[in-house]
């Protein structure tokens, strides 16, 4: 049996490692497969890097949770997914705070959210909470008004948690998910959370900045690959097609103009030589 | 079995035969009528006499079942005689049939018919002529018929006795048909009997075009006469007839010449004039006239006949007219005198000829180079595009597929042309047309300013180029000077559609974001927007457009996403989400978000630079939200270009600037410029600021996206500094504006 601190230190490692491809997630859930005696150690390891690292890595870990709990249900191991389905809101905290430095990650949990709910995963109920507590939070982001020309002259630094009347909008895990009454462990972590609410929330650096739209570009390329896959069904790709295919347009009728005369042009090089004979004798009468 | 497969051969062809080819053979090949016969009765042997005139055989043995068909023909045919022709038939026929029954009856009491049939029409119709000119050809075969002709040929009127003789050749024919056990008696009756009439039509017209082909069997023909007499009993022998035809030519030969003019002429007519008149005269003019031209003129038309066929029997038709003097139109082939290339295209490995090293590079990036090329036979001049090949692990470059593809699905006069893909020396090339410039190139020129005129033109087909685009459903994708040409005569055309990709007008695919030149990237794209449109293409030609206006791009960035749009808040303020509404669902819109409100400048910047129309149309398409850009077809019908003067005005002038003025051009001019300037600079410290930045802010920067951005970083400080640089740019244009104005007349 290997050491459960050195397998917990490695795993630590392959999801701080995380990337955009899939063989990184694919590892790090191998990994974690494969050590299921220790899932629970393996599963805070998880909280505890989407706690500890950067808003890159935090996405990366989400995206890594859908791929992970994925393989976790097909290989049996339901514990991973009942744990995840537990934690599942401090998972989002950690990954889209409530203090705005994790705006650019509220996509990805929506994303990531959606895909587990599909795959049951998630119930529908708790989706639909957290989803209005990261409207809330979005709302906020979004107060943000980079008119331009601005109001009042821009003079003010404008973030996400100081412009406008962006405090009074702010503590929305708080305010709004108590009431609801869920009874995930939200309290705690939205406690957690804003505390750590700075009046400047970390600005992102630029080179953070690159990486993720790098990454997001990988990831984008991968979705992609799947774009013309046909779903299955009868007629279903001739559906598609003709959802796809619009009215008669005067810009079909230049194409097949171009086409028609591409045709004639392919004709006469074609035809044989007694025709063209015929018509050069033709011709000039 | 030869006879028989010529037999054959001419019964089913002639059903197979369209009419058409029908036609023109049976003029140009008429002769083929009469030895399709022959090759019936006699025929096997028929044809190794001939041997040279293989050709001819061929063709008759279609002629014969034609005759079937001929009818139809004919009409067209000058030899419109069918009728004509006919009559000989009938008359002939009636005679034949009787005969016919006599000599074949005994045995096939169809086959007889049929030889009684063939017999006489030969006969009726042909004999006169065949008489003459067959009868050397055929006379191996038709030794009867030979016989007659002969007997007659110099009589006309013999016509009766050579049906006599025919008859019995007829009868002497069913025998063989018997032997031969036609298969196609039975079919063989069909085509007879319709054949019966066409044929002797044919004959009678065949004739006639015999006489022209038959050049060669004429010389026999005259062996058929002396043959004749003895023949008639022999004349199924073809032994006979070779020796025979030796003595025969040399009387067709005297004829000939005796009446050589006539030879085409008498054809005609007798064609024409044959229906009416009687076999008789058929036969009598035939003869004569027959053997006389063919000797001389006939040759050449047959022989040709397979391929001369075309050109042949035109010449040999009009010197009919003209009955006495002979007129015979050679053609000559000589060679053309041979080009010769100057030695260094002739030296030239490629088809297109490449300065050597470095010179011929008139463009390079991460696609790969781009050469001038000289096609050393027709001088014109292309642009080379080599597919670059290193580091492709997937074999040939789906983006090179892509962009062939693409390109050649357009045509437009805008759109620059890929005339072919290429090949060479484990090379591949796009082959497109070759434009002295680039507007980049242009717009550095150091000397040539545009006018007004030609600006307004220059725009004009930029968005008529990306109308046409968008309407055929392409995104460019790279909107940039450097890959917008300019011909010589002003003409602008968009390049480089490496990038270019097919969109769903109708509803909205994702795309990838890492498109067009960092520059030139509209604010969605930036913020990582993948279902876009053509707008993009329209913010990049909206950048494209204030360099033309004011030579310098609009936001030059360092390269970075982040820098780039700081360029853009900078000039147009930070966007809000008043204006653009979708601007949160951007999905770095988080990452990116602005620090600082910034107010939009535009106005304060480039109003004072350009023409208010021209500001106006800027303003409209410089806008966040993507929805809101104009479509290039709005574009061309904005005021700019329908009302204020002055009115685009092809830039004609660009002939006389000399050279060739590309990205590359402008930017070697610039380093060396730098180079001036930074020595400059450091004498004089105090300019040195707004100087070098001058300089490389012109385009100079277009291509190196990546490198070179930290000097334009602090653009924003320095960007006052430079508007006193900026304004007589501006000044100068709007008082060529003027002179433009002046010559409004060529506008487009």
């Amino acid at each position: 049996m290997a050491d459960p601190f050195e397998v917990r230190m490695r795993f630590t490692n392959q999801l701080r490692q995380l990337n955009a491809s899939v063989t990184s997630a694919q590892k790090a859930a191998q990994y974690a497969l494969k050590y299921r005696d220790m899932a629970e150690d393996l599963h805070s390891c998880i909280l505890e890097q989407l706690e500890r690292n950067n808003m890159n890595t935090r996405a990366n870990i989400m995206y890594f949770i859908e791929h992970f709990l994925d393989m976790a249900n097909k290989d049996g191991h339901v514990d991973y997914v009942r744990m995840m389905q537990r934690d599942i809101i401090r998972v989002v905290d950690a990954v889209a705070p409530d203090d705005g430095s994790g705006a650019a990650n509220v996509k990805v949990v929506r994303k990531v959210l959606q895909a587990l709910q599909t795959k049951s995963f998630l119930d529908a109920q708790a989706v639909t909470q957290i989803e209005e507590v990261l409207r809330d939070r979005d709302a906020s982001a979004q107060d943000i008004a980079m008119s331009s020309p601005p109001p009042a002259d821009g003079d003010d630094i404008l973030t996400s948690a100081d412009h406008g009347g962006g405090d009074d909008n702010m503590p929305p895990s708080r305010t709004l998910l108590p009431p609801t009454a869920t009874t995930l462990t939200i309290t705690t972590t939205t406690a957690a959370a804003t505390n750590k609410r700075p009046n400047a929330p970390p600005k992102l650096d630029k080179k953070q900045v690159e990486q993720r739209i790098e990454e997001d570009r990988e990831r984008h390329k991968r979705q992609r690959e799947n774009i013309w896959a046909v779903p299955p069904g009868e007629d279903a790709e001739m559906e598609k097609l003709w959802e796809e295919t619009s009215d008669l347009g005067e810009d079909d009728h230049r194409m097949g103009e171009e086409e028609w005369a591409e045709w004639k042009a392919e004709f006469e090089a074609r035809k044989c030589v007694h025709q063209r004979e015929a018509e050069r004798k033709n011709g000039p009468q | 079995m030869a006879a028989r497969g010529g037999y054959r051969g001419g019964f089913n062809p002639p059903p197979s035969y369209p009419k058409g080819q029908y036609d023109a053979r049976s003029y140009g090949q008429s002769s083929g009528h009469g030895t399709p016969v022959s090759s019936f009765h006699g025929s096997p042997t028929a044809q190794s006499p001939y041997g040279g005139s293989g050709r001819g055989w061929n063709h008759q043995p279609q002629f014969s079942p034609q005759g079937g068909q001929f009818s139809p023909p004919y009409p067209n045919s000058n030899y419109g005689p069918p009728n004509g022709p006919q009559g000989h038939y009938h008359g002939g026929q009636a005679q034949s049939p009787p005969y016919a029954p006599t000599g074949p009856s005994s045995q096939y009491s169809p086959g007889p018919y049929r030889g009684g049939h063939r017999g006489g029409s030969f006969r009726g119709g042909q004999f006169p002529a065949r008489g003459g000119l067959r009868g050397g050809f055929k006379s191996t075969q038709w030794n009867p018929q030979g016989n007659n002709g002969r007997s007659q040929p110099g009589p006309a009127e013999g016509s009766d006795p050579p049906h006599a003789t025919s008859h019995q050749s007829p009868s002497s024919h069913t025998e063989r048909y018997s032997e031969k056990g036609d298969g196609a008696t039975a079919g063989s009756d069909n085509p007879f009997r319709p054949s019966k009439d066409l044929q002797v039509e044919d004959t009678s017209k065949e004739e006639q075009p015999k006489e022209d082909r038959m050049p060669p069997p004429s010389r026999p023909p005259p062996t058929g006469p002396q043959s004749t007499t003895p023949n008639k009993f022999s004349f199924s022998m073809k032994n006979a007839v070779k020796p025979v035809v030796a003595g025969p030519r040399p009387e067709i030969s005297s004829k000939f010449n005796a009446a050589p003019a006539p030879r085409e002429a008498p054809a005609r007519p007798a064609a024409q004039k044959a229906p009416p008149t009687r076999p008789e005269r058929d036969r009598g003019g035939f003869p004569k006239n027959a053997p006389t031209e063919p000797a001389s003129a006939r040759p050449r038309p047959g022989v040709p006949t397979g391929p001369g066929d075309r050109r042949l029997p035109e010449p040999a038709r009009q010197p009919e007219p003209v009955p006495k003097t002979r007129k015979v139109k050679k053609i000559v082939k000589r060679l053309k005198e041979k080009p010769t290339l100057p030695p260094d295209l002739a030296s030239s490995k490629s088809v297109f000829f490449r300065k050597p090293g470095n010179e011929s590079v008139v463009g390079s990036g991460t696609y790969g180079k781009v050469f001038k090329g000289l096609n050393v036979y027709t001088k014109n001049l292309v642009a080379l595009k080599k597919i670059r090949m290193e580091g492709e692990r997937d074999g040939f470059p789906v983006t090179a597929v892509r962009e062939i593809k693409l390109l050649r699905s357009l045509s437009h006069k805008n759109i620059v042309q890929l005339q072919e893909v290429m090949v060479e020396a484990n090379d591949c090339f796009m082959v497109f047309e070759y434009l002295s410039h680039d507007l980049t190139g242009l717009l550095n020129h150091p000397t040539y300013q545009l006018e007004e005129g030609h600006k307004k033109h220059l725009a004009q087909q930029l968005f008529e180029g990306l109308d046409y685009l968008h309407t055929r459903g392409v995104l460019h994708r790279d909107i940039k000077a450097a890959n917008i040409l300019v011909s010589s005569e002003g003409i602008l055309k968009l390049a480089d559609f490496g990038l270019a990709r097919f969109y769903a007008k109708h509803h909205q695919l994702d795309y990838t974001n890492r498109v067009i030149t960092i520059w030139y990237r509209s604010p969605e794209l930036l913020l990582g927007e993948t279902q876009y449109g053509p707008a993009v293409d329209i913010w990049s030609a909206a950048c494209v457009l204030v360099e033309i206006f004011t030579k310098r791009a609009i936001f030059p960035g360092d390269g970075t996403e982040i820098n780039q749009l700081d360029k853009i808040y900078s000039v147009l303020g930070t966007p809000n989400r008043k204006d653009w509404p979708n601007l949160v669902e951007m999905p770095w819109f988080a990452l990116l978000r602005p620090t600082y409100r910034k107010p939009n400048v535009f106005e304060e910047k480039y109003k004072a630079l350009i023409t208010p129309a021209a500001f106006e149309l800027l303003a409209s398409m410089l806008v966040y939200d993507p929805d809101k850009r104009p479509t290039a077809a709005e574009v061309l019908n904005h005021p700019y270009f329908t009302t204020e003067e002055p009115a685009p005005r092809q830039a004609i002038e660009l002939k006389d600037i000399g050279g060739e003025w590309h990205e590359l051009e402008s930017k070697a001019l610039r380093r060396e410029k730098e180079k001036k300037e930074r020595e400059r600079a450091r004498a004089t410290q105090q300019q040195f600021g707004s100087k070098e930045e001058g300089r490389p802010e012109s385009g100079s920067t277009h291509d190196r996206d990546r490198e070179r951005k930290r000097p334009n970083e602090d653009a924003d400080a320095q960007r006052e500094a430079k508007r006193p640089h900026v304004e007589p740019n501006g000044s100068r244009s709007t008082t060529t504006g003027a002179a433009a104005s002046r010559a409004a007349g060529g506008r487009g």
